[in-house]
């Protein structure tokens, strides 16, 4: 608290308040402006991206659950939202109401497949989820009546938010900017509330923290119903977004995106989270000038990176708290 | 009827090896009951057993005149029976108020949607919390070193962090899986002291030990276990003198002479393991 000042001349709260104006500035009116569509939609992807990791941190950061099928509630949610407000059976249900929809059904189905799988851990666990992100692809591929199968569903209902229109990728951007900023704010609460630290214990020592009189049955449950929800309102963003949805937005090799964003920035840690959407989302985008190689030069950075951080890119006590604590927020 | 643990012809079969069979005690609360006997006696398949970490084969355990068989473990640490663990089992990473703090999670539960969107009401949850996880720390002299993550204690405090997390769920039933177990001499008497400190009209706690010194010391009753059968019962006094009880832990005093004629032969001197090292006064 009295640490010597940095910026001497200042207070401490000019200084904070300062920054954070700027950041504000910058995130919300600047790069809004400057931004070419092409940009713009890069960085709705980067946020999309980011909400995913916010969502999968909490089953595989905090509760250490190791889940390959998070997209499956991706799709719950880009299903929910295209079937609910397009042509397809002429339902046109307003946006927030099918986004409600969308994430409770995701949660649901984030109990349906957490309760079996509740006594599998590490590898198990990984493959029956693995499993699980398929199934929904397949059915969904397959149930042409209801999803329109492989054709996809096309012509979904432009968002409409309490009247205001989402209709440009600046309007997106906008949107999901405050989207994000709300659910790593409730994430990094939950983190920090006793069941996050619940979840760190468990993580430890299942064992004993069921002898302290904790269900872990329970706390898991939460977890992957708490973290399927979330993908579920991604999924609801993303169709309404793309106004457009098919099997393929869903295969696996985005379940595994997700888990990289996840672990390649530090597990369990919101900022981690951040920069691990950024290295997936970015990079592929700035090495796109090297075309063929573009996906080889992407995974060999992934290699190294895992060869010399193993712990991820931010070491987990470098995190949203710390950096509250260093600034002087808390 | 008085708060009792009691076995009842409780029996535990690992494939052909009975571990525990037929064992009937009563735990009470007010005093110290100790479990004793040497290695593979079925001390810890006891305590294993009322604290749910595997099923009975056979009879039952009533907390209360309850029958709490077969419960799973959270459900019995939540009814009262609390434990540590021979084997340190503590969240390494995280600090020691955070280790007392998780024990109210069951509690609290209802609140944690508060916690997570109301910050005002979050943060004064936070600052109670400490301040009973405070409390429970400094009934061990941890207080202090609250903020410190157990990784990073010496042996000592974390055997004893360990204890002052089995009280955090405010138990009825604590089983102490040897507590002094690498401890030196000086942190043994400490703790010992601690647990008659413990003891209090509405507290059954029963200690596992293989330290003669302190079970005798601590000790108003205890059992004595061999190959999985309640061999004796009695106040320290009464099993110092109980000649099955030396046999079972010495061996009868042919085989000690035996013993001792085979290391003879030996090129270097051996020294003979009688029991577990204990020395009988």
């Amino acid at each position: 608290m009295n640490q010597p000042h940095p910026f001497p001349g200042f207070s401490h709260a000019i200084v904070r308040w300062g920054v954070l104006a700027a950041l504000v500035g910058v995130i919300f009116f600047a790069v809004p402006l400057m931004a070419k569509v092409y940009e713009l939609r890069v960085l709705n992807n980067l946020l999309l991206y980011m909400l995913l990791g916010a969502g999968l941190t909490i089953v595989v950061g905090y509760a250490g659950l190791l889940d390959l099928g998070f997209v499956a509630f991706y799709a719950i949610g880009a299903y929910s939202y295209a079937i609910l407000a397009s042509a397809q059976f002429d339902f046109h249900l307003p946006f927030l109401l099918v986004l409600a929809i969308g994430t409770i059904l995701a949660a649901f189905t984030g109990l349906l497949l957490g309760y079996p799988v509740m006594r599998l851990r590490g590898d198990y666990l990984a493959i029956v989820t693995l499993g699980f992100g398929e199934i929904i692809r397949i059915i969904i591929n397959n149930w042409n009546g209801l999803t329109n199968g492989p054709k996809g569903i096309a012509r979904i209902d432009r968002p409409d938010l309490l009247g205001w229109q989402i209709t440009t990728p600046r309007d997106l951007y906008l949107f999901l900017l405050v989207v994000v900023i709300l659910v790593y704010t409730l994430v990094f609460r939950l983190e920090r509330s006793l069941l996050g630290k619940a979840w760190r214990a468990m993580r430890e020592d299942q064992v004993a923290l069921r002898a302290s009189g904790v269900d872990t049955t329970r706390l898991k449950l939460l977890a992957f119903a708490l973290s399927a929800s979330i993908g579920g309102a991604a999924g609801v963003f993303f169709a309404a977004s793309q106004r457009f949805v098919s099997p393929e937005s869903f295969v696996l090799h985005e379940s595994i995106l997700i888990v990289v964003i996840v672990v390649i920035g530090g597990v369990a840690n919101l900022i981690g989270t951040v920069i691990g959407a950024f290295v997936v989302v970015i990079v592929p985008e700035l090495l796109r000038g090297y075309q063929d190689y573009r996906m080889l030069l992407f995974g060999l950075l992934l290699v190294l990176g895992i060869i010399l951080r193993p712990e991820g890119l931010v070491p987990q006590r470098y995190g949203i708290g710390w950096i509250l604590k260093k600034t002087g927020w808390r | 009827m008085a708060l009792v643990l009691q076995f009842r012809n409780v029996s535990k079969k690992f494939g052909a090896l009975a571990a525990i069979s037929d064992l009937n005690v009563d735990f009470k609360p007010g005093i110290i009951t100790s479990v004793i006997g040497p290695n593979g006696a079925g001390k810890s398949t006891a305590i294993n057993l009322a604290g749910g970490a595997y099923p009975l084969s056979g009879g039952a355990i009533f907390l209360d005149g309850r029958d709490i068989t077969g419960l799973p473990p959270y459900k019995l640490a939540q009814s009262g029976v609390s434990r540590t663990f021979q084997n340190l089992r503590l969240f390494e990473d995280m600090t020691l108020i955070e280790h007392i703090e998780v024990c109210e999670l069951t509690r609290t539960f209802r609140q944690v949607p508060l916690e997570v969107f109301w910050p005002p009401a979050a943060r004064r949850m936070a600052v109670e919390r400490e301040k009973r996880a405070m409390a429970v720390l400094d009934k061990f002299d941890l207080a202090g070193i609250g903020h410190v993550r157990a990784r990073d204690l010496p042996y000592g405090h974390r055997k004893l962090l360990e204890i002052a997390r089995a009280i955090a769920v405010r138990p009825r039933v604590l089983f102490l899986d040897e507590p002094a177990a690498g401890l030196n001499f000086k942190e043994t008497r400490a703790l010992g002291e601690r647990l008659l400190a413990l003891r209090s009209p509405d507290l059954i706690i029963v200690l596992i030990e293989h330290d003669m010194d302190m079970v005798m010391r601590l000790s108003d009753e205890i059992y004595v276990l061999h190959q999985g059968r309640l061999l004796a019962h009695g106040t320290p006094d009464q099993i110092k003198g109980n000649t099955d009880v030396q046999t079972a832990y010495l061996g009868s005093p042919n085989d000690h002479q035996a013993l001792q004629a085979a290391a003879r032969t030996r090129e270097s001197r051996v020294r003979i393991r009688t029991g577990e090292g204990v020395t009988w006064h």
